[in-house]
């Protein structure tokens, strides 16, 4: 079975794909075959796998440190200090701009330019 | 009238705790190692984990019971991060790897043949080595990495989670990768831990 053949720049799109197991046997086999060929990418890809495997291999996931999960049991067996200080942290930040508060926004100015419509109207009908 | 409301809203808010302790416990550990890897840094982790779980409490009812948590936390705090932290942050310095040369050259001469203790000591060592080096990475590729690599999330989870197609995953882990990897070959190289970079 023949596979196709790529180039240096195929060869990289797919690089990251094989270091993450991501390939389709067909595809493996081309970028297996350009690696054999292809010092330059064939580096590129132990470099890239080395770097994986080294995360993996040495950074050990870490506990919460007691302290931190003292504070966060505190917190999620008090729904009453809960919800203050969740209402508090929106309160305290000015750039927290929910969707929610955008569309009050435009729905305030739709009734007022209603209002102002209507008072228009209302002084008009008067006047004649 | 009003005390039975007020009974029934108080029953609602109990049961709406509840649900949201549920959905977020299995996710802690998990949450706090991306924030600790994010900022390097105990109480920054801590602070942004804090206001990442009170966030997640006020925006609950717009959590849709039964999607991906995981991903929602992950989210909130990565979007936390990015509003505190980004304009916080210090200058990316260089690593000062010479203090940590010197450092395991101390212990290399003091452990003459303590092998378990120096794997021990050196994997630490180089824990946080990667943990500060990963400071270096600009925050958009530091985060596929390790919600990649650290986290063992798949490109689609990685996607939900920040918020961009699949493809775009894939070039930033390929970019943050080699970031990381120019960040660590000049202590890689000293210990011959890395092959030669071209």
């Amino acid at each position: 079975m023949n596979s196709r053949t790529l180039n240096c720049r195929e060869a990289q799109d797919l690089i990251t794909l094989q270091v993450d197991h991501r390939l389709s046997d067909d595809d493996c086999l081309a970028l297996q075959n350009h690696l054999h060929k292809c010092p330059l990418c064939e580096n590129e890809y132990k470099t890239e796998m080395e770097v994986k495997e080294l995360l993996s291999k040495h950074c050990k996931s870490v506990k919460i440190p007691d302290k931190l999960n003292y504070k966060i049991t505190e917190l999620l067996t008090n729904p009453e200090k809960m919800a203050n200080l969740s209402a508090s942290l929106l309160e305290n930040s000015p750039k927290a701009i929910t969707t929610q508060s955008v569309f009050d926004k435009k729905r305030n100015l739709a009734a007022l330019t209603l209002c102002l419509i209507l008072i228009f109207l209302a002084s008009v009908y008067f006047l004649v | 009238m009003a005390i039975i409301s007020s009974q029934l809203s108080s029953q609602a808010e109990s049961v709406r705790h509840h649900d949201f302790e549920t959905e977020i416990r299995p996710h802690l550990t998990a949450l706090y190692n991306y924030a600790f890897r994010m900022t390097a840094n105990e109480e920054d982790a801590e602070d942004l984990l804090q206001e990442s779980l009170l966030k997640a409490y006020r925006f609950f009812d717009s959590f849709e019971r039964g999607t991906n948590c995981k991903a929602w936390l992950f989210r909130i705090l990565k979007n936390t991060f990015i509003n505190q932290y980004r304009k916080t942050a210090k200058e990316p310095g260089k690593v000062d790897y010479d203090d940590i040369k010197e450092f395991y050259n101390t212990i290399k001469v003091e452990s003459a043949d303590a092998n378990d203790l120096e794997e021990e000591l050196f994997g630490n060592l180089l824990d946080d080595t990667i943990t500060s080096a990963l400071q270096s990475v600009p925050p958009e590729f530091r985060t596929v990495v390790i919600l990649c690599d650290l986290q063992g999330m798949t490109y689609e989870e990685i996607a939900d989670t920040v918020g961009c197609p699949v493809g775009t995953v894939r070039s930033r882990l390929h970019r943050g990768r080699k970031l990381l990897k120019d960040e660590l070959s000049e202590y890689a190289k000293s210990r011959g831990f890395l092959s030669e970079a071209i």
